[in-house]
């Protein structure tokens, strides 16, 4: 399927495969995107500096990733941004730091593939904006409910034991995670109708 | 670029089948259910989901995603709403693993802000995890979508652009947040402005519409099903459904104006337009004669009998109809463009046998059609408005004519000598058919030698021949000269032999064309 694969001197003739996985990712969805990266790198850069240029590095994946059209990039470029997260957190970086940077990384990487999604599907010329709006709209909401859920508690129960807190923050999580994980059911991801 | 297809050039349907075949493996095992079909070569519907614009199939990437269409074919079957399928979209895969890692990362270094913000990432887990796919249909199993279409003129002339209009509703009760949609646009029309396809959140009641415009070519057109994904709001759950209201578009070359067709003098014993030289009732001053006891009393020669005393009679010009027979060489050796995209013969032959066919009959002419090519087509020569009914039925929507060339030619693959049996054979059975005093108008690129053949055939056999030929030809390279020199050839030796050529080149309206062929044959 690649490129190095074509024996060399073949004419390339335009397929259409190729030519829907040429077609740009929606603007709305990748403005937001980009602009989420952004953020998320300038919360984890104000902290620190190596986070900071960790997240640009971040950012331009991401960039890139809406450019070329491919999920690929933008997944790296999410990575790096988390990581970018990450060493915000591992220098001691409150939740007031980490958690909206991470807020923002995430919004990157959900708006940037769902403008990847719907330009392959529909097009950059189709009318698209409202369902991007809305997209991103609802994943910021659910985001921010979680995150006032989560700091409201966690103030809540900072000043007697952290320690406490914390790990009781973490066995939710886990529990969490083990009750939302998909269950491959067929190795195909199918959903029973 | 009317979209018609010209030789070679069989963009859309051709690549849209090669690739359909490949996905049709990759999705039949998923589904079990029998979709893998192969898919209809008739309608180029390829096993996934075509776009009406590029052309392209849709990737489904890291989906499963079932061709909506597999069912297209027959898919006046299948309900509204009804869920073609259901997929996963792995939108949101990996957020659970990566709000593990830094869920651990913060307790290994006992920091909290890592661990609320691992949290968050679970909170994002839970939301794309518990995602179902929004219904599509109510209790009843009636859709909870709708579709209306609306087009600006539903008969418009061939080529013509038309305003489209399709508003999708969301009828049901609950809110659809992500709603995606492509307006099943017939194959062959081009859409020239706007776009067929829209993505929108729709609250309960609400509509959302797409305009475009499209270019029809010429036939009977009918819009497909719109193909429809509803996803939920975190958008890692789709259903893929279609939603369906029956639109259609007939485009039909207008009749050209009455009495714009000359035609040659073999004549039917019934009153028509042609002119001949039998004297008897008619407008235009013959002869006079002696009086015969019987002759009608207002064509009586009054100044003879005041003159001289004897009775005379006047004699008209008596004008006749014609029986005309249109033959349309349809093979797959006519499909010939001047360049890809541009309007090929077959099609230009037929919009002008069309017209011709309409005239004739306007003006007192019996008419029938005959086609050559993939398999043919004959309407016996006839008057009256089902006869016009059905032949202009027979030139817009019979396959044979279809604007789109077939996949091989009729005797592709035999041997040469029973090609050469079959093909004389194929003239002497539009021949045997045509009625004696049938004149034949055969519209024909005549790029190769066969319909030269035919009309020298049917001339031999005493029928008025009229060869009316579009002109495919260019002068880009040295063999389209060659082509071109080569062609003009061949009109010339049929002029030599007597038959009227009318040479009909690219841009130029057949009325034109006609006009001025008129002014030369009528001297």
């Amino acid at each position: 399927m690649s490129d190095a694969d074509r024996p060399a001197g073949v004419a390339e003739r335009p397929t259409p495969d190729r030519e829907t996985v040429d077609r740009p990712p929606t603007l709305v969805s990748a403005a937001i995107a980009v602009g989420a990266a952004l953020l998320a790198a300038g919360f984890t850069g104000a902290h620190t500096g190596v986070a900071g240029q960790i997240g640009v590095a971040g950012v331009a994946l991401v960039g890139y990733g809406l450019f070329a059209g491919e999920y690929r990039w933008i997944d790296y470029g999410t990575v790096a941004l988390v990581c970018s997260v990450v060493v915000v957190g591992a220098v001691g970086a409150g939740p007031r730091v980490t958690v909206p940077a991470a807020l923002c990384a995430v919004l990157a990487w959900d708006t940037g593939g769902y403008a990847v999604r719907l330009g392959r599907e529909l097009g950059r010329e189709s009318e698209t904006a409202r369902a991007e709006l809305v997209h991103a709209g609802l994943t910021l909401a659910v985001g921010t409910t979680a995150v006032l859920v989560a700091a409201g508690g966690y103030l809540l129960v900072t000043g007697a034991a952290p320690t406490l807190a914390v790990l009781l923050l973490f066995c939710g999580a886990l529990a969490l995670l083990l009750a939302v994980s998909e269950r491959p059911e067929d190795g195909r991801r199918r959903l029973r109708p | 670029m009317a979209g018609d297809v010209s030789t070679g050039a069989g963009n859309s349907t051709g690549a849209g089948n090669s690739t359909g075949a490949s996905d049709a493996t990759d999705a039949g095992d998923s589904t079990g259910v029998a979709d893998a079909g192969p898919p209809d070569a008739d309608r180029g519907w390829p096993a996934s989901w075509v776009d009406p614009v590029a052309g392209g199939v849709v990737e489904r990437e890291r989906t499963l995603g079932r061709a909506p269409d597999g069912a297209a074919a027959a898919g006046e079957g299948r309900r509204d709403g009804a869920v073609v399928d259901d997929y996963r979209t792995g939108h949101w895969r990996g957020v659970s693993a990566v709000a593990f890692f830094v869920c651990g990362f913060g307790l290994v270094l006992r920091q909290p802000g890592l661990v609320v913000a691992g949290v968050l990432g679970v909170v994002y887990a839970g939301y794309a995890g518990s995602a179902r796919p929004p219904r599509t249909t109510d209790g009843e199993g009636e859709s909870v979508l709708e579709l209306r279409r609306e087009v600006d003129d539903s008969t418009p002339n061939p080529g013509e652009e038309v305003g489209v209009r399709t508003t999708v509703v969301n009828a049901g009760t609950d809110p659809l947040t992500d709603v995606r949609m492509v307006d099943g646009v017939p194959e062959g029309m081009d859409v020239v402005e706007g776009s067929p396809r829209l993505a929108t959140a729709l609250r309960a009641g609400e509509a959302a519409t797409v305009e475009y415009r499209v270019a029809v070519p010429r036939g009977d057109h009918e819009w497909g099903p719109a193909h429809v994904v509803v996803a939920d709001p975190s958008a890692s759950v789709e259903r893929e459904t279609t939603v369906g209201t029956a639109t259609s578009v007939r485009a039909v070359p207008p009749a050209l104006s009455t009495d714009e067709l000359p035609l040659q003098d073999l004549t039917t014993p019934y009153t028509g337009r042609i002119p001949t030289e039998a004297g008897g009732d008619g407008v235009e001053f013959h002869a006079t004669r002696e009086y015969r006891p019987g002759d009608p009393l207002r064509r009586i020669d009054w100044y003879r009998r005041a003159k001289t005393g004897e009775l005379g009679t006047l004699e008209f010009r008596e004008e006749r109809a014609g029986t005309v027979v249109v033959l349309v060489d349809a093979r797959k050796a006519s499909y010939l463009a001047p360049a890809p995209g541009a309007r090929h013969a077959v099609a230009r032959s037929v919009d002008a046998a069309l017209q011709s066919f309409d005239t004739l009959l306007d003006t007192g002419d019996r008419a029938g059609i005959a086609v050559f090519g993939r398999g043919g087509a004959w309407l016996p020569p006839g008057a009256g408005d089902d006869h016009h009914a059905r032949g202009r039925e027979l030139l817009t929507t019979h396959p044979a004519v279809s604007a789109v060339p077939p996949e091989e030619g009729a005797y592709e693959g035999l041997l040469p000598d029973r090609r050469a049996t079959l093909r004389g054979e194929r003239i002497d059975q539009v021949a045997g058919r045509l009625p004696d005093d049938a004149q034949v108008i055969v519209f024909s690129p005549c790029c190769d030698d066969y319909v030269a053949r035919t009309v020298r055939r049917l001339d031999a056999y005493g029928h008025a021949v009229t060869l009316v030929s579009p002109d495919p030809t260019t002068d880009r390279g040295p063999g389209e000269r060659l082509a071109r020199l080569e062609r003009r050839d061949r009109l010339a030796a049929l002029r030599r032999a007597g038959i009227r050529v009318l040479d009909w080149p690219d841009g130029e309206a057949f009325a034109t064309t006609l006009e001025r062929a008129r002014a030369r044959w009528s001297g």
